[in-house]
């Protein structure tokens, strides 16, 4: 029984995927541009090399390959600080683009097969409206972290050959960053962590697009969307303040300081650089710091109100 | 026998619109149940009913479910086709075969193979490259394959050619009928499945105007072909319809004996058509 449920789980997620061709296509995509974009740089460097050469124009872009950190007499805090800012900034990279793929396959989740009235052929399945709804939330929750994990993962991994050929060519030698594996890994697991905290934080935003989706007749790209932005109008209009604002657009960003040891104010030095001491980001401190947090939870009840809404509504007012 | 679906007092409002009125039918074991009615009577509402796709007033048993709780119980032994094409396009053959495969428990892969053995739709192919009566025959093909007792068909066959809709009635009767199945359909052809219903079920207006086997409606309804000459007799036992054929009067009667019948003309046994056509007009007297 229990092999049938969760094969019966892993089924509904596939479809979804047959379905939602973009979930994997659009990080695939630009995995595939920004390689071909720093192929193409490697070859710039390599054909234009000579011993007096060391700047690059790429295509009217200027690089300066002496800016290629060398990291054979590094100290360790400069490679792992190194390392955890490709990291980071590749998956913050996916992450945007992924919440923007999400954004758009959850609006169409529960609402596409009522438009084209295919819901009538999924709803003769013994399937529950709740698994149907769930299926979809977990979709979405799983492709955030897993895609978004193996989509940086991929292309850095990539840049990290690039760099090591381009370096030994120019004689930087980046080798040594082979030496602190840990990092690298580390690094990566810094990187899930932070995903799963955002797929968890952003449960909210999810469940009020997917409620959209669920009630919408046409266009839930309206509903998701002109209803808060209706609200906050509203409150600015009656009371002249901006809290239900402040309160959607500081929520997308208050997860960072609290998931991680991590402050605005001084992560950056005075030339805009980001400092990285090479401390724990993450320890028993922020991972209790974020579970003590109302933010998480009151967001978390928020959400399971959306989506029993949503469940609701597939339930008993699926036509349009 | 056993009685499948039972309604008791099922009622359905839209607004202040009755699309049922407080409807009473049971539904027995091994019948191919036609639902007719004109548009707007209430079919699709009484089939969205028993399916648990609606909220209802009253009681509805179906197969021992009440169907607004757990629709998904309801749909292992209940299987339906709601309308032409309304498999979603992007869907390939071969993932809707694996999906039903998955998550139906009565469904088998070997029946679903079998039936589209003799199609020309391919594995490979999207939802959206077939045509119209292939997008049906699919989705036959499916729901074939799945083991149900209760088998619920919404005008499947509108808007196919008619070499579709023939091959998708003698499907259904020879590959997927027998006593153990239960068949309910609605459609607005009814000429094409008079040959294979056992029971007959008119609505209109939200009500039931007739419900019973067609043995049983062979026997109460008779059309008789009467000379000019005789009319005013036909007339006498108060005849359902009257019409106009070649100079001659048909008159079609229920519940008058054949054999007092015989005597005014050529007695037949009417269309479904020709009754339900009747039926209507005096509802509306």
């Amino acid at each position: 029984m229990n092999a049938l449920v969760s094969r019966m789980n892993k089924t509904l997620i596939r479809r979804e995927f047959w379905e939602n061709r973009s979930l994997w296509m659009v990080p695939t995509v630009v995995i595939g541009i920004l390689t071909v974009l720093s192929l193409y740089m490697l070859i710039a460097v390599l054909v234009g090399h000579s011993e007096t050469v060391n700047t690059v124009d790429a295509n009217g872009m200027h690089f300066r390959i002496d800016q290629l950190p060398d990291f054979s007499n590094a100290a360790p805090e400069q490679v792992v600080g190194f390392v955890r800012i490709v990291t980071l900034a590749l998956g913050a990279m996916f992450s945007f683009i992924m919440k923007i793929v999400l954004f758009f396959y959850l609006l169409d989740s529960l609402y596409a097969d009522r438009r084209d009235r295919s819901i009538l052929f999924w709803r003769s399945m013994p399937l529950s409206d709740t698994r149907t709804v769930l299926s979809k939330l977990a979709t979405a929750m799983l492709t955030f972290t897993g895609i978004t994990l193996a989509a940086a993962i991929v292309l850095e991994l990539i840049l990290l050959v690039f760099m090591l050929i381009m370096g030994s060519v120019l004689g930087v030698h980046p080798w040594s960053i082979l030496t602190y594996p840990g990092t690298i890994i580390g690094s990566w697991l810094y990187l899930a962590y932070g995903l799963v905290v955002q797929a968890i934080w952003f449960l909210p935003y999810m469940g009020w697009v997917m409620l959209a989706s669920a009630w919408a007749k046409k266009t839930p790209f309206l509903w998701a969307v002109l209803v808060p932005l209706g609200l906050m109008g509203a409150e600015g209009w009656v009371f002249h303040s901006a809290h239900i604002a402040r309160l959607v657009f500081r929520h997308s960003l208050s997860w960072l300081p609290l998931a991680f040891n991590f402050d605005p104010d001084t992560a950056f030095n005075k030339h805009g650089d980001m400092v990285f001491t090479g401390g724990n980001l993450v320890g028993l401190d922020s991972l209790g710091r974020l579970l003590a947090s109302p933010e998480l939870w009151i967001g978390t009840v928020l959400a399971a109100a959306f989506i029993y809404g949503a469940i609701w509504l597939r339930r008993n007012r699926s036509e349009i | 026998m056993n009685t499948l679906v039972k309604a008791r007092g099922l009622s359905k409002h839209y607004g202040t619109l009755a699309a049922l009125n407080k409807v009473d039918f049971d539904i027995e074991e091994g019948c191919i149940v036609g639902l007719i009615g004109p548009n707007g009577a209430g079919k699709t509402t009484a089939l969205k009913a028993v399916l648990g796709l609606t909220d209802f007033e009253g009681e509805l048993d179906v197969l021992g479910h009440d169907p607004r709780l757990g629709r998904h119980h309801l749909m292992r032994d209940v299987c339906f086709i709601a309308d032409v094409a309304v498999l979603p396009r992007w869907l390939r053959v071969a993932n809707a075969i694996e999906f039903a495969e998955s998550v139906h428990p009565r469904f088998s892969r070997e029946r679903a193979m079998h039936f589209l053995e003799r199609t020309k739709i391919r594995q490979k192919s999207k939802v959206g490259e077939l045509s119209k009566g292939m997008v049906t025959q699919l989705h036959l093909a499916l729901v074939m394959a799945i083991d149900a007792k209760l088998l619920v068909l919404d005008e499947p066959t509108l808007g196919l050619d008619i070499l579709y809709r023939k091959e998708f009635y003698t499907n259904l009767l020879n590959d997927y009928f027998d006593e153990q199945r239960t068949i309910l359909v609605t459609t607005h052809q009814v000429e094409e499945i008079e040959k294979l219903l056992t029971h007959l079920m008119f609505i209109d207006n939200g009500a039931i105007t007739l419900n019973s086997s067609m043995e049983q409606v062979a026997q109460d309804y008779t059309e008789v072909l009467v000379n000019p000459d005789k009319a005013a007799a036909a007339q006498a036992l108060k005849p359902l319809h009257e019409r106009d054929v070649f100079g001659k009067k048909l008159f079609l009667f229920e519940g008058v004996a054949k054999e007092q019948l015989a005597e005014l003309g050529e007695i037949h046994t009417p269309s479904v058509a020709d009754i339900f056509v009747a039926k209507a007009k005096g509802g509306m007297q």
